[in-house]
């Protein structure tokens, strides 16, 4: 989230796509609700008539996978809108819109010298829209842009006077890059009407800066406060151009001033409790902690990994921050990057990963360039498979040994035939949980061995946690872990130590050793483990009874004691002051810096008390000083407690941020130039966005991505079909999305494709993945759970009258749904230990009432908590779904796939 | 289903808070506002201490207040009345959160029979921790946790053969899935010593 949950209350209409909270995040709706009182409206765009749309002022069904198509639509209303002086929009309106776009105050920027941001006058400090764009599109027409003696900015922006005095400012490429999405096109496409598209490009205009009386949110919509709110979900991003969908709400969000105000922003409605932190922390194939990449180039001894003398300051630049800017100045631009080694020289990230290599490789003393190369080597270098290339690998026993915490791929991930094939192969599984899930249980081959080690449940464990707007909030340990079991933090020490036991580190000690003046340690366990979190298994006696003092913020008190806390309260106090402590005192996660301080000032909002804790994700002080649903001292929000990012002070009390950009103003524009790093300052970085539609690939310069003869499809969004679709006609002329490599690479050649592998007419109708209130994610948390199972005791297939009718299906039909994945049609008993289920996904019909049609003709929903373990058991919607992974992230297009349907 | 879903009347469903959640929201008039604030149900007698946390499941963040006996038994599992995320409600996940941490059905932690397999109640006689193995298809047994570690290092460290400058320490042949289950600091243990053990194959649900 840009923005966070109480946020929402000061929206004046919340535009939800691709996104259900009243049944996924059901507190969500009481934000909406505050809002709603004040005047705001809902608007919800799906594919289904959702629980959320039934309550929504304005519903609109869209097809799956068509957002762009209607995002870029309504901004090309917009604009004409905007432009048109006989349209109905208010002239001051027109009048605001435009000198938002032209902005010309002095916009803050960072300067080659290094130092803090300077104002350079008239260049405007909200939007790129009249930078100007070279011809072919690939980056800003660039210029050396000397502000005075000390303050250089080579490849500065060029500007126009104006929006429309050049023909090549951002804003004129993007009207031109959206002219092919007139109401006619992208209501076919999208499968709506035209007037659904005008309704919301009204609201929009109504609902933003350009319409609002100042930036003041207290005044509500009733004084005449307007601001616009986009809430998305997994329906956004689970698809082949999810990224995408995203960056077009960002368009849209930029040009009407939305971003980094109050009520505004675009906010991820994020599945599970700590996904903000377990991303945070780095848990994926390409990122370490702190949203830093895997570190590429060994220093020296690489064979099968590329050497480099400057590795290491090679991957310092690549992190914001760079040229260095902490105290202010990169040194020395000399070829030998000795000034990366300056730690007073550096910016934030690359503070806290100096920090961080220390920590984690042991020589936490390290302060010169020999001894800080030779730990830095340790970090793995490359990235390594995404999680659908993983189990191809345990197929063809590539990957041999899988640990599985707290995850259920057996149930979650999609084509389960594969990946049920690869946790099969695999030698070695290891499923740490508080059930024997689908995953434990998965069928394994004869000599495959599999440990299922039973863990301690969330109150049996002390931590903290980061939620959907980034505020980390502290859990008590409020009992022991029950029975046998123990918490994840004793596991995990548990499984270092016999690593080390059984030489696993050796790797590290050799490094250790090598070095001119030899770390001195006990062992491998003690140094990076032990000596830091306080337990040893086998020394210290029971992990429960470990302790310090620490403060405790316990229960519903009023304010905070010290004293004596024991077991994971105290290990995870002393890791999370490893984390959150500023990063120039040896903090490790940039993000997180400040969290952790005995300065009781510092990162205050206006009017906001001082600190009462250090830990400030123990900080429990629910005021909200400035009226405007911030709560600045309920826990503590990433980056230095800023509750609105990018606010660039418009909002009374937030601590004032800049927008992200080239280099502080908000981009419409995705630039792909590496260039751009080498003048990102402070947490700045260039996105690098992938896509190309594979009919730009192909050079089809008759389709609608090629305007004035230039593909802009992957800096501005661009529609794409998704890989099955009943609209050949569409993908024949917008494409399918891919990286930029070839044809349908986003799924891999062993996957049945309806429309590549078999023909799409064989599946008619559009499959899309749903949830509901009382089942969760791959559901072992729920579907064990008698409450919940009783309220929904199993899955069923929602079909569309129509559908129904033409089939001779009624309500309460037994029905399978298959797919061209070949797992669907195949004996499932083969793949799953004791799997009831035949063919397909078998469960009853819905067939909406008249007043009730929860999907449209030719849509299926199913819902994907159900697996062959639990209380509850049900088919699986991953047998079905696509493993086309989005080009960028690789998140497969779950919400959309073809499937036909036939009575059991 | 569609008409057979929450918006109308389920009947026979009464028991406890968030079965009453679901009642709420059909008098809300049936637009599937599950979220309401209950009372702690425990008998204030037994409740030794109250603490807080916050939900397991969506990253709205509720806050969630528990009631714990004198002997770390939860009593109850109900709102926090002080989060500004939640005001005290709970949704029909959030407020069955009792029956998530109490469940029988989890593994290990719990004397007696055991719902899905005795093999998986609470055994006294492993004093220092328990985990199950199997091999193949066939049944689960019981290992000490000492052990199943042991033989867990030894197998993942087999998979993963020699890390050295000249692979970059990188072995790609083992895979860790992480979690968004887990708290920060359990997940930045489990990345360090993902990190030290030599691989960049990590992944989790973010990914999904």
């Amino acid at each position: 989230m840009t923005n966070n949950w109480t946020d929402i209350g000061n929206s004046s209409c919340v535009l939800v796509m691709g996104a259900n909270p009243s049944e996924n995040h059901p507190a969500c709706m009481a934000h909406i609700n505050r809002a709603r009182d004040r005047g705001a409206k809902l608007i919800v765009v799906d594919p289904r008539q959702t629980r959320t749309a039934r309550q929504a002022d304005k519903y609109i069904r869209i097809r799956p996978g068509t957002d762009i198509a209607f995002t870029m639509a309504l901004t090309k209303y917009i604009i004409e809108q905007m432009e048109d002086p006989t349209s109905s929009v208010p002239a001051a309106t027109k009048t605001a819109f435009f000198s938002f776009l032209n902005d010309t105050s002095a916009g803050t920027f960072f300067a080659d010298e290094g130092g803090a941001g300077v104002p350079v006058a008239g260049v405007g400090k909200y939007s790129d829209a009249r930078f100007i764009l070279k011809a072919d599109g690939t980056d800003y027409d660039r210029e050396v842009y000397e502000l005075d003696a000390t303050h250089h900015f080579t490849n500065f922006p060029k500007r126009a006077a104006t929006v429309d005095a050049d023909p090549n400012t951002v804003y004129n490429r993007l009207k031109q890059h959206v002219a092919p999405y007139d109401l006619a096109t992208s209501a076919d496409i999208c499968g709506c009407t035209e007037a659904d598209i005008i309704y919301v490009a009204n609201a929009y205009i109504a609902n933003s800066r350009c319409s609002s009386v100042g930036n003041d949110p207290t005044i509500g919509p009733a004084g005449g406060y307007r601001a616009l709110t986009h809430l998305y979900a997994m329906g956004l991003t689970q698809h082949t151009k999810g990224a995408q969908n995203i960056k077009s709400f960002a368009v849209l969000q930029s040009m009407m001033g939305n971003m980094g105000r109050a009520g505004g922003g675009i906010n991820a409605l994020r599945g599970i409790h700590n996904v903000q932190g377990s991303t945070d922390m780095g848990l994926l194939y390409h990122l370490i902690p702190g949203y830093s990449g895997n570190p590429t180039l060994m220093p020296s001894g690489g064979v099968t990994v590329s050497n480099d003398a400057n590795a290491f300051g090679k991957y310092m630049d690549g992190l914001w921050g760079n040229p260095l800017s902490g105290t202010g100045t990169r040194t020395t631009y000399n070829g030998s990057y000795d000034d990366a080694y300056v730690t007073g020289a550096m910016g934030l990230q690359q503070r806290g990963f100096w920090n961080m290599t220390q920590k984690f490789f042991g020589d936490t003393s390290c302060n010169d360039r020999t001894r800080m190369d030779a730990i830095y080597a340790l970090w793995p270098k490359t990235n390594g498979d995404d999680h659908i290339t993983m189990f191809r690998k345990m197929i063809a026993g590539d990957i041999k040994a899988c640990m599985v915490w707290g995850q259920n791929p057996a149930v979650t991930e999609p084509n389960q035939g594969k990946i049920r094939a690869g946790l099969k192969e695999l030698d070695l599984l290891v499923v740490a949980d508080l059930f024997e899930t689908e995953t434990a249980a998965t069928d394994r081959k004869a000599t495959g061995v599999t440990y299922l080690i039973p863990t301690a449940s969330h109150v049996e464990e002390a931590g903290s946690v980061t939620n959907s707007g980034r505020v980390l909030q502290w859990r008590e340990r409020t009992t022991t872990p029950r029975g046998n079991t123990k918490s994840d933090l004793e596991l995990l020490l548990r499984f270092a130590k016999a690593l080390d036991d059984n030489s696993g580190f050796s790797h590290i000690s050799d490094v250790w050793d090598s070095l001119a003046v030899p770390l001195v340690y006990t062992s491998v366990y003690d140094k990076l483990y032990g000596a830091p979190y306080g337990w040893t298994p086998g020394v210290d006696g029971d992990f429960e009874l470990v302790s310090g003092t620490a403060e405790i913020w316990h229960g519903d008190d009023a304010a905070p004691t010290t004293g004596t806390v024991y077991g994971s309260e105290w290990v995870s106090e002393l890791m999370f002051r490893e984390m959150a402590t500023n990063t120039n005192a040896g903090g490790t996660l940039w993000i997180y810096t400040l969290g952790y301080s005995t300065t009781r000032t510092g990162q205050q909002h206006t009017g906001q008390a001082a600190w009462a804790v250090d830990n400030r994700a123990k900080s429990r002080i629910n005021t909200d000083p400035n009226g405007t649903f911030a709560f600045p001292a309920w826990g503590y929000a990433w980056l230095v407690n800023r509750r609105v990012l990018y606010n660039n002070g418009d909002i009374p009390g937030d601590v004032a941020d800049y927008y992200m950009g080239p280099d502080s103003v908000a981009r419409l524009f995705v630039s792909k130039q590496t260039a751009v790093l080498n003048y990102s300052r402070w947490y700045r970085k260039v996105h690098n966005m992938s896509d190309r539609p594979d009919v730009v690939l192909a050079n089809q310069l008759t389709s609608p991505h090629f305007q004035g003869g230039v593909a802009m499809a992957g800096r501005f969004p661009g529609h794409t079909e998704p890989y099955e679709t009943p609209r050949a006609d569409l993908a024949a002329t917008w494409g399918r999305n891919t990286r930029g490599n070839a044809a349908w690479e986003l799924v891999k050649t062993d996957t049945d494709v309806a429309g590549r592998d078999v023909p799409a007419a064989d599946y008619p109708l559009v499959l899309t993945t749903i949830r509901c209130v009382e089942h969760f994610q791959g559901g072992p948390i729920t579907r064990n759970n008698p409450w919940n199972v009783e309220a929904e005791p199993e899955p069923w297939i929602e079909l569309n009258s129509l559908d129904a009718a033409a089939m001779g299906i009624v309500s309460g039909d037994l029905v399978n749904v298959t797919t061209a994945r070949g797992n669907s049609i195949a004996s499932q008993n083969a793949i799953t230990t004791g799997a009831p289920f035949a063919k397909g996904f078998v469960a009853r019909v819905g067939v909406g009432l008249q007043t009730n049609q929860r999907v449209g003709q030719g849509v299926v929903a199913i819902p994907w908590h159900w697996g062959d373990r639990g209380l509850s058991t049900g088919s699986r919607a991953n047998d079905l779904c696509i493993d086309a992974g989005d080009a960028n992230t690789t998140i497969p297009e779950s919400k959309a796939c073809l499937c036909k349907i036939e009575k059991a | 289903m569609a008409e057979q879903d929450k918006d109308v009347q389920k009947s026979g469903i009464s028991r406890r808070a968030f079965l009453k959640a679901s009642a709420a929201a059909t008098a809300l008039g049936g637009v599937g506002l599950d979220f309401a604030a209950h009372p702690s149900v425990a008998a204030a007698a037994e409740v030794a201490d109250t603490y807080h946390t916050t939900c397991p499941y969506c990253s709205a963040s509720c806050g969630q207040l528990v009631d714990v006996d004198a002997s770390g038994n939860v009593l109850d599992i109900y709102g926090d009345h002080m989060s500004p995320f939640s005001s005290g409600g709970l949704c029909a996940k959030g407020a069955g959160a009792y029956q998530l941490v109490t469940n029988s059905r989890r593994i290990g932690a719990w004397a007696g029979a055991h719902p899905v397999d005795n093999i998986f109640a609470a055994d006294a006689t492993y004093t220092d921790g328990i985990a199950y193995k199997r091999t193949g298809n066939d049944p689960w047994a019981k290992i000490d946790l000492d052990t199943a570690m042991d033989e867990i290092a030894v197998g993942m460290l087999a998979a993963r053969g020699t890390v050295n400058a000249a692979n970059g320490y990188n072995s790609k042949s083992v895979a860790f899935f992480g979690s968004s289950h887990l708290n920060n600091e359990q997940n930045y243990l489990f990345r360090k010593l993902i990190a030290n053990f030599g691989t960049s194959n990590t992944e989790h649900q973010a990914r999904i």
